[in-house]
Parts: C-alpha cells; structure tokens; sequence
C-alpha cells in the first residue's frame, strides 16, 4: 500500500467522497426539492469535482462534470425546478462520474464511457436550453472566489470587538484624523464600520472645523484587545472610546444566529430595556415600532440590523473555516494510535502495582496522576475513532431508490438516531449485513402497493433503520411494516430439514434464528434480488465477529424488526477479572447482570445444570470443567450470572478479582478455531490473560440444556 | 486648492465646487455653500469638478442636507465626475449617502 | 557461538541480518543449532526472530495438547508449540536449557510468528549447501520427520534440517481441531 499517495490519488478519494455526498443530496432533493441545502451542497460537489479535476487535466471527467454543474447552477439560481427526471437523470450522472473517475486510474477509456458521456451530457442540455451553447465554451474558473476570502480568517482565538469611537470635537484640528484610525483598524482583520452622522448640524449651526461623526466598528480579529487599543493610542485622552468583545470564537456559542435586534440597542444604550418590552409587546416588527414611538432612529435601527448580519456572517464564514481546518488522517493510523493507547493503559497498570509494591508515596501519586492523564488520552483517541451512523445509514437510501423500483414497491426510508457514534471498523463490518437485510426486507417483507392495499395498509411502505445506544452497547434496528415472518413456515422447514425435531420446546426466537441458518430460506421463489435466503448466515457470522448479536421480533402483516446489538467500541473492553485454576479470564462487564456465591443459590436443591436465579430457571457452565481445569476446586465458588439479549446463563468460576480495562487483542490465527475464548489481554505484570466470548457460551450452554 | 463657482441666475440655481473639499478648505466652502443655500430655494450642487473629499468635506455635504430639510429647500448635490470618490470615502466612513444626493454612485 | 540472550529483541534481529549478508558472501547459509529429545535440529537463521527463556506462558483451553498457549511478545500475543509433544514425544519437565524460539512461519496465506518450546539452544553454525543432503523417504515418517526435509552433516555431526513452514500446517492445524471437537462430542 502506498501512504504517501500522489496528488491524483488523493483528488480520486475526495472526489469519491464528493460523489458519495453528491448523492446524499440528490437523495434529499428527492424527497424535497426545495431544500436549499442541498442545491447548494449538490453544486458545490460537482464545482469542486469540476474544479480539482481540471487541474490534473482530466479532460473527459472536467467537461462532463462541467455540464452537469451547469445545470444545477440553473436549478440553484431558482431558474430550473427539480424534478423527479432530473433527480434521475443527475444520479446517473453521478455513477457516470464515478466510472469517468475509475477510469483515470485505470487508464482505460472506452468507445462506451464516451457515448454515455455523449448521451448524458445532451439530456443535461436539454435542461440548460439557450444556455447550453455558452456553457460548453465556458472557461472554467478555479477558484470559488467565497472560499478564498474565507480561508484569511484565522479561526483559532477570534474575537470579535464591538468598537464605540466618538473621536474629540477638535480632532480635525489636532491632526487626529479618525479616517486614519479606522483604516489602521482594518489592518487588524475583518472589520465593519458604521458611521453616524446625526450630530450634524445643519449648515447654519455646523462649525466646519469640528468633527461630528461618531463611529460603531465592528472588528473580527486573532489580535488581542490591547493591539486593538493600541490603535487609539494617540487620541485615548480625547477620543470616548468603548471596547467589548462581542463574539468569542466559540463554536458552542449560540448557532442560530447573533443576538436580537432589540438586545443590541439595549446593549448599546440607545434604548431602555423598558421601552423595548412596550415594542416588543405590540407585535409589529420591532423595528418598525421602536422607530415610530421614536424610541430610536431609523439610523440606529438600521446600524443595529447590521451588527446583527456582520455577526452572522463572521459566524458563517468561520464555520466555514473550521470545516476546511479539519485534517484527513488515514484510518490505520488511527487503529495504530488506539493500539498504542492501549499498549500505554497495559503499561500504566504494570507501573502502578510496582508503585503499590514499592509503597513509595511520591512514585504512588505520581503513578495516579499519570492515570488521569491516561485516560483522558485513551477517551480522546477512541472518540477519534467514532464516527456517526448516518455515513453507514444514508449509504443505503440509493439500495432502497433503486430496489424498490426494480420490484415495482413503494418504499419510504426513514432514518433515526443517526448522530449515534460508532467505531468506524464497526460501522466498515456493519456495512454488508446491513445491506443484506434491507433487501430481504424489501424483497421478501414489504408487500406490493397493491397487496398493502388489500390489507388495508398504505400503499406506501416503510422502512425505518435507527440506532442507539444502550449501556455499553449500540443496537441498530431494521424495521419494517411488511409481511412479517411465517414462523410457522420456518418450523417447518427446520423439521424438514432436521434441524430441528417436532416439540415445542423451541421457542419463538429459537424458530426465527433458524433464518441465518446456512442455506435456510422460506421463500419458495427466489428472486434476483435477494436469492435464496441469500446471505443471512453470513450476515450473523460478520455480525458475531465483531462482538455482536442479533434478534427478530416479527408478526404477521404488521412487520418485521431486526436488532443488531454490537459492542460500542472493538478495541478497549470494560471487565471483570475473574480465576479459573491458575489462570485468569477477563468477562466483559456489559453482558454481566450480576455476580453470586455459588453456594447461595444453589440452596435451592435445583441441583444439576440449573440454578434458580431469582425464580427464573438459568442453565450454568462450569468452567473448571468446560476447560478441562485440574487441581483443586475454590471453596467458595462464584457464579457470573451473564445475558445476551436476555438469555441468561451462570458461568461458575473460582473466584472474582479486579474490574480490568484492557485492549482486546486477537489470538491469531493458531487460535482461530479455540472455542469460548474470544480474544487476550495483557495484564499488569506483562501476563497474557484470556477473554471469554460470552456470546459462545451462552449459546453452547443453552443448546446443551436443550439436549 | 478650493474654488467654488455660483450661478445664481439658473433654475435652479447652481453651486459649482472645484478642487479639495478637505479640511483645509473647508472654512471657505461652508461660507460658500451658506451663501449659495440662502439664495436660492432650489439649488444644484455639482461635485463635478472635486478632485478629494475627507471626513471634513463630507460632513458638510451631510450638513447641506440637513439645512435644506429644515428650510424646505430643494437642494441636489450632483456627484458626477467625483461620484466615484465620493463612494469610496463613504464607504470607507461606513456612512450612507446624504439625503440629497442624487445619481448612481459608482 | 554465540549464546542466547533474555527477551532482547535485538538478537534475534541483528542474527538474521548478518547471517544473509555472510551467507551471500561466503555461499554459506546461517543455522540456529538446537536439542529436542536428544536430536540435534537446525532452522535457518533468517526464521529466527528470537530466542527467550520459555516462561509467562498462559496456556489456552480446549486447543490440542501441542498448542501451550500464549505469550506477550512486548505487547505482541505470539501462540507457543511445544516442538516435544508437536514430534510425538512425552513432554519433557523445563529446565535451565529450556528455550523458546520464535520463529517466523508461512500459516495458510499468512505469515505468523510462532513460538517454538524446545530443549536446549546450541548456538548458530555456518552450512554450506554442499554439506546438506535431502534426506530420504521413509515408507512411514515418524512425527518429528513430517517437518524435517533434509540433513546436514557439519563437523562430523548429523543435524535434522527443519523446515519451519511445516512445523504446524493449515491442515495439521485443522485436523488437530476436528479431532479435538469429536473427542468432545464424543
């Protein structure tokens, strides 16, 4: 793999990522074409592609690109409404940019790339109408001339200054010209300037040499307040001169906007707060009152509306700014600096029990403090490591476009808790299983419009993918208000099929899992879009190796729902150390519910396999012999008593030490195939421990009882 | 430099500044100007030939207005040749133009 | 001959480098010397990622009787066989000589580090291809010769030249498991 990258691979990826939020927008549009948004978004996409891709000289995907863009200009400047053809057209366009841009790499251009781009570009004409001859022989700018002047602004410890400057009477006289002062005050950043000019008198009254005017500025700078003062510094002792901070370049400040029109005249004195509650109450807009009961001027008015738009305005640009602050780190970078976090934690734990061993109080409590510092470095890179779930979510709103045409349904996609964060190499593995089940959802769960409507649903479908968090855990549902499962049917496939015999001791979920058998589907027709049952075997397997687990809840003609439950975060795991002879096994602490002597409840005389864990029966494992343990058994032995997705079960072990963090390292491939163990930590004193995959044990122990 | 020129006999009556209207000057164009707006009831003030203004100058535009809004005059400062500069100083003042300038600024 | 040294990283490292720069030299190829059950073995230098004392050894469970468990190779998880009970003998009690070589083995597509518990470590000769010979088939191979491909007779003394991809194979990984589940279930 090359890391460095050249500056063509590197224009290949953004544009990808383009095309990927091109996409999202068209999608948005689709579903409301007026969203300004994502006009804008969708515009700015293609100009950068356009942009970027004329600097590597690629003609084929500039020129393309070009008249695409050209049509959204159309569509941005309100002359072209969006429509459901155009929604079309442009999401093929967009594959065919996509195909253009592999075929840079590849270096393979084709007769039929350039007929598509042929065709594509006269249906994107027909849009432009009379523009389309000026559009083709446009010269490309490359330069978004709003980004360039954005990009002055520092957006790190920007203040900005509310400057009152009333320069003395005679400062025409002495020299202090007040033009000079606000033009030094420009230097120091982005600057607004409202003059008045009310205490003019007329002609009659006005004394030429006096200077009448007064300003308010407006300063957005990096600079501090006394290089701010430092430019008064000559007319301090004459000059009224009033400097406020404003705005802090804090993103956590206020968003939707500056504050209001009428805060800003009380700040500034020239309305009492009284006389604004008098406007406020009279319903007009308050400008307007304030002017008419002559609270204030127009002029004041007026230069309040523009300290409130200057604010914003630095607010929008910095947003801007940061946005194009933020540096691309490459992902194995980041894995490595969680590792390496990790490695820090392990290490830390060693050095802290050799401080407890030493009982050196100074190397003690500097052990401690290194701890705090640890840890807040382990929460910042494993934030790094998050991203939220809408890039995996909205990834699928095209799949749900496309399918449900092909199959003649009407599906409305909904997206839910979309900001919940995830680690990214979860969200990677989640991507598969995802797409599989929302195509048997599609396929085989949601019904055609007219069958909806014989049963008295909407003709329109829905389809709900949403995410949250719960305890250490995100659960991810996929819902759907087809069909539902015939869990009937899939009894009796499974008796067919003898996986399973005709008692009905299976319960429901037991049934249903039966689906991510290998090979296992109730839909006698396959279709080309989902197979037979394809993949659902798979998509259990890719879910359990990260760590997670699955569940169907469904009911006939009301729908379906599949929840992935999946570990928050792959690489550090909160424990329990527990022992088992001489070695010890970290259990994850989020699928513990709760831990007990052994002894205690087993009182209850159940004896055998089963304890009586608050009067609900629970099947237990014992480890000592499950792992084939010699030696002497603990006296008190101590029960786990563990869930996955409420299946319970006891694990007995011989005795419960320390909560462990640790990160989870793979065993390898020797150790591939061990069963109940599902990866190592390192301890303390350098010691490789093993941790136990609650989720294997849980289920050898209840097919066990089941025997 | 400072040279006015009045045309009191026009309809309206016409007030002709040439040179700087900057703070060294403007002593001698307030008198002109006083002169010119109490002859007249309808005045043109033209800017044509103004080769500068500054904070000084302008405030005495400002003036002008705020004269003649108070006497019901009529009076029009035409910025022509100088519109431009006339702009640039106002913006650079942060200051919208007088009442009773008339023309497109630049 | 140089002796082995305790968790240094260094040896196993500066070992494999000079041992090529010389074998190219001198035509010569590097080999780590070694004892299992009163054989002498040799393994090319260039597998040998380092020599430790064989001790912090967290056994796994349920695995076949030749797997030990694992070790923390500086922060690396490295899975350790025993050589003894991998060839078909009875597994010896540790002692001073006891060591554990990791070694650097082809597993499937990938490349692995293994650690290797064997009885003693001799030290590092220098063999020439002359002086090796493939060893001939026999009608039914004893364990420990499945992974020994030819023999060396350096300085009058014979050596079994092991190939350390075949020390644990995909396949003999995979049968030992399928056995192990049957036992089990059986």
């Amino acid at each position: 793999m090359n890391e460095l990258g050249s500056p063509l691979d590197t224009f290949r990826e953004e544009a990808r990522e383009l095309l990927e939020q091109l996409e999202q927008h068209l999608m948005q549009l689709e579903e409301d074409p007026t969203d300004h948004d994502s006009i804008d978004g969708a515009f700015r996409a293609l100009h950068t592609i356009k942009g970027s891709g004329n600097m590597f000289d690629l003609d084929d995907l500039v020129g393309f690109t070009h008249i695409v863009e050209a049509v959204f200009v159309r569509v941005r400047d309100g002359k072209l409404p969006v429509s459901k053809d155009l929604i079309d057209l442009s999401l093929q366009a967009r594959d065919h940019i996509s195909s253009l841009l592999n075929e840079t790499e590849t270096g393979a251009a084709d007769n039929e790339t350039d007929e598509r781009s042929q065709l594509l570009s006269k249906a994107f004409e027909a849009y432009l109408g009379d523009e389309a001859q000026s559009v083709s022989g446009e010269v490309f700018e490359t330069h978004d001339s709003a980004t360039a002047n954005h990009s002055q602004h520092e957006s790190e410890g920007e203040f900005t200054y509310r400057i009152e400057f009333t320069p003395a009477s005679d400062s025409f006289l002495t020299g202090a010209n007040p033009l000079l002062i606000l033009n030094e005050l420009a230097e120091l950043g982005s600057i607004l300037k409202i003059g008045y000019c009310e205490a003019i008198p007329d002609l009659k009254e006005i004394e030429p040499e006096h200077c009448y005017l007064r300003w308010v500025i407006l300063l957005t700078t990096d600079q501090g307040e006394n290089a701010v003062r430092d430019v008064f510094i000559f007319v301090e002792g004459s000059a009224e001169i009033k400097i406020d901070v404003i705005a802090e370049a804090d993103p956590l400040m206020g968003e939707s906007g500056y504050k209001r029109l009428g805060e800003i005249l009380v700040d500034r004195g020239e309305i009492d707060p009284k006389d604004l509650e008098a406007a406020v109450s009279s319903k007009s807009y308050i400008g307007e009152v304030l002017v008419k009961k002559g609270f204030v001027s127009e002029e004041q008015i007026n230069s309040a509306l523009q300290e409130q738009n200057y604010v914003r305005d630095i607010r929008e640009n910095r947003r801007t700014v940061e946005t194009s602050t933020t540096i691309k780190v490459k992902v194995e970078k980041l894995d490595e600096l969680v590792n390496l976090v990790g490695e820090f934690v392990t290490m830390h734990a060693g050095i802290a029990m050799v401080a407890e061993r030493k009982n050196d109080q100074d190397f003690r409590a500097a052990a401690e403090q290194m701890e705090g510092l640890i840890r807040q470095v382990r929460d910042l890179s494993i934030e790094l490591h998050m991203v939220p779930v809408e890039i995996l979510f909205s990834g699928y709103r095209r799949l749900v476009r496309d399918l449900s045409e092909d199959l003649s349904k009407q599906v409305q996609l909904k997206l839910e808790g979309t900001e919940t964060e995830l680690d990214k190499n979860v969200i990677d593995s989640l991507k598969d299983p995802l797409l599989h089940i929302i195509r048997n959802s599609i396929d085989h769960g949601i019904e055609s419009p007219e069958l909806r409507k014989k049963k008295g649903k909407s003709p329109t479908g829905t389809l709900r993918l949403s995410a949250y968090y719960s305890g250490a855990s995100v659960v991810i549902q996929v819902v759907d208000d087809g069909a539902g499962m015939d869990v009937e049917r899939i009894r009796q496939k499974g008796i067919e099929r003898g996986v399973i015999d005709t008692s009905d001791r299976y319960s429901e979920q037991d049934i249903l899992q039966l689906i991510f058998a290998p090979g296992f589907s109730t839909n006698e027709q396959a279709t080309s879009v989902s197979g037979r049952g394809v993949g659902m075997d798979v998509v259990r397997r890719n879910i359990e190796a990260i760590g997670g687990s699955i569940r169907i809840e469904t009911a006939k003609d009301v729908g379906t729902t599949l929840s992935i439950r999946i570990p928050l975060t792959l690489a550090i795991v909160d424990g329990l150390l527990s022992r088992i002879g001489d070695s010890l096994y970290l259990i994850n602490l989020s699928y513990i519910v709760e831990c007990l002597d052994l002894q205690d409840v087993r009182k209850g005389g159940n004896g055998g396999d089963m304890i009586d864990f608050r009067g609900e029966i629970v099947p237990f494992l014992d480890l000592r012999s499950y792992f084939g343990v010699e030696g002497d058994r603990s006296e008190h032995p101590q029960l786990v008593v563990v869930a996955i997705e409420e299946k319970k079960i006891g694990l007995v072990v011989d005795d419960l030490l320390d909560k462990y963090q640790s990160v989870i390292k793979s065993l390898g491939k020797v150790y591939e195939q061990v069963e109940g163990i599902s990866g190592a930590i390192i301890l303390g004193d350098g010691k490789p421990a093993l941790m136990l995959d609650i989720d294997r044990l849980v289920k050898v122990t209840r097919d066990e009882v089941k025997k | 430099m400072i040279r006015t020129e009045f045309h009191a006999t026009t309809t309206p009556a016409q007030l002709d500044i040439e040179g700087e209207m900057s703070f060294v000057h403007v002593g001698e164009l307030h008198e002109a100007l006083l002169t010119a707006c109490d002859a007249a009831d309808a005045l043109v003030i033209s800017l044509d030939k103004v080769s500068g203004i500054d904070a000084a100058g302008l405030q005495l535009l400002f003036a002008v207005c705020r004269y003649a809004e108070k006497n019901k005059k009529s009076v029009r400062i035409e910025p022509g040749a100088a519109a431009e500069r006339l702009d640039r100083i106002l913006e650079f003042a942060g200051l919208t133009s007088p009442n009773c300038l008339v023309g497109d600024l630049a | 001959m140089s002796t082995v040294s305790q968790h240094d990283s260094s040896v196993g490292a500066s070992l494999g480098a000079t041992a090529a720069a010389q074998a190219e030299a001198a035509d010569t190829e590097k080999y780590l010397v070694f004892s299992v059950a009163q054989e002498k073995y040799a393994v090319e230098v260039v597998r040998v990622e380092e020599v430790i004392e064989a001790y912090g050894i967290t056994p796994v469970p349920r695995t076949p009787s030749y797997l030990l468990g694992i070790i923390n190779l500086r922060g690396r998880i490295v899975p350790v066989l025993c050589v003894r009970r991998r060839f078909g003998f009875e597994a010896a009690v540790t002692s001073s000589d006891t060591r554990l070589v990791v070694l650097q083995v082809h597993l499937g597509e990938e490349m692995v580090s293994l650690g290797a518990v064997l009885d003693a470590v001799h030290g590092v000769v220098d063999i020439s291809p002359s002086e090796i010979e493939k060893r001939p088939t026999l009608g039914n191979d004893e364990n420990q010769h499945i992974a020994v491909t030819s023999i060396a007779k350096h300085e009058n003394e014979l050596l079994l030249v092991l190939n350390a991809d075949l020390l644990l194979t995909k396949e003999y990984l995979d049968n030992s498991y399928e056995h192990l589940r049957q036992r089990v279930v059986g």
